[in-house]
């Protein structure tokens, strides 16, 4: 974030005070955390500290949705004397909020997706509010979650504080909190006295090299940027497609995917202007009035996404609009594995 | 901070039917308030 602070803060914290601090900041703001959701582990509001899940991979679903909801009323109007008017925004004040236990992936999905809703020439008034009022504390991976983790291509690492106020990092018998901006320094009052001492610091930088190196698997995302640039046409767009569903799963499931849609709704002489969650994957996406549709067939849906993520925001941006999260490929019920297409690309 | 979603009060002063057909259409604008008009720039993609 901008207001990322040189002089960090340092707290080291007993393992088993930590439900105790996430209880205490819960009764004072809303708090989501990782937590058990029958089989599945969800960000839920939290009020106990004990339901926050402090071993655990990583949620099923992205946290994009805290700042870009699924469903979002922009602003409402009504039916006057001369046509419809403006009847204000949608007011939704949801006060200050902490995400808590994010990886450190999905907070880099922030980090990301502020470029584009927070940048100079376009300000998104309803993602800028909420990311202000909200307070990221994130999880280091000690260990990569899941054989499908590929941060490490793509600009992150298991410990990347992208995106990140607060950073906890589990040392084994206690937990290294490091504040890192402003924000995140408004919770150091609830972690106690404990300063943290270089032995800390030390077994923190061996942790975040450790847990790099577990990733094993290097994946050439930064070095097709060359080809996608000179290959818009090339008959290669045409073998990765063929058993996409377009079920938009991997569009829906990604931190950085924010494509959407504007759709009104009236009730009587009230109406709402609302943004929806959109998919490049979806053929009524780029489908025009007149019938014609620009992406007309999956081969062009396809080659939008990935260049979208692999050059089209390399160019506007800088990173990578990926985070390396995994979810695309595990949740792709034909299993097409964005991660090869980047390998096969490499090796033209 | 400007909000781009809030709509701007315009009257249609004019409709231009373009083809044959009439499926194709010029709709003219015009601003009910000056400062609007001042302030406006248009971007492609603003009357999708």
């Amino acid at each position: 974030m901008k207001n990322r602070e040189k002089a960090m803060e340092k707290r080291l914290i007993k393992k088993d005070v930590l439900a105790g601090i996430v209880g205490k900041i819960a009764g004072d703001m809303s708090l989501f955390a990782p937590t058990n959701v029958e089989d599945n582990v969800l960000y839920e509001l939290v009020k106990d500290g004990k339901t926050a899940l402090a071993n655990y991979k990583n949620t099923k679903d992205a946290p994009k949705g805290f700042f870009f909801p699924r469903s979002e009323t922009l602003m409402r109007y009504t039916r006057g004397d001369k046509g419809m008017e403006f009847a204000g925004l949608a007011a939704e004040d949801s006060g200050k909020m902490v995400l808590f236990g994010v990886r450190p992936c999905d907070a880099r999905s922030f980090f990301l997706l502020d470029m584009l809703f927070d940048q100079d020439k376009y300000k998104d008034p309803y993602y800028i509010e909420k990311r202000a009022k909200t307070t990221v504390v994130a999880m280091s991976c000690v260990t990569p979650p899941y054989a499908t983790c590929f941060c490490t291509s793509v600009g992150g690492s298991p410990t990347s504080t992208d995106g990140v106020d607060v950073m906890l990092t589990d040392l084994g018998d206690s937990y290294l909190a490091e504040f890192l901006t402003e924000k995140g320094k408004e919770l150091i009052k609830y972690f106690g006295d404990g300063k943290a001492d270089a032995k800390a610091d030390k077994k923190k930088e061996e942790i975040a090299a450790a847990s790099a190196k577990a990733i094993t698997k290097a994946y050439p995302a930064k070095d097709i940027k060359a080809f996608l640039d000179a290959n818009f046409e090339h008959p290669f767009w045409d073998t990765i497609h063929r058993k996409c569903l377009a079920c938009g799963t991997c569009t829906y499931m990604c931190p950085t995917c924010h494509c959407f849609d504007i759709q009104d709704e009236v009730k009587a002489s009230d109406g709402k202007r609302i943004r929806n969650w959109d998919s490049c994957m979806f053929p009524l996406f780029t489908k025009e009035t007149s019938g014609h549709n620009p992406r007309p067939t999956q081969k062009e849906r396809w080659r939008q996404r990935f260049m979208h993520k692999f050059r089209y925001y390399v160019d506007m941006f800088g990173p990578i609009a990926s985070v390396g999260c995994g979810r695309c490929v595990m949740y792709c019920p034909v299993n097409l594995d964005i991660r090869k297409i980047v390998e096969d690309i490499s090796k033209r | 901070m400007q909000n781009p979603y809030v709509p701007i009060p315009v009257v249609v002063s004019k409709i231009i039917t373009e083809v044959d057909t009439k499926d194709i259409k010029t709709f003219r604008l015009s601003f009910l308030n000056k400062e609007d008009e001042e302030k406006f720039n248009y971007i492609p993609g603003q009357f999708a």
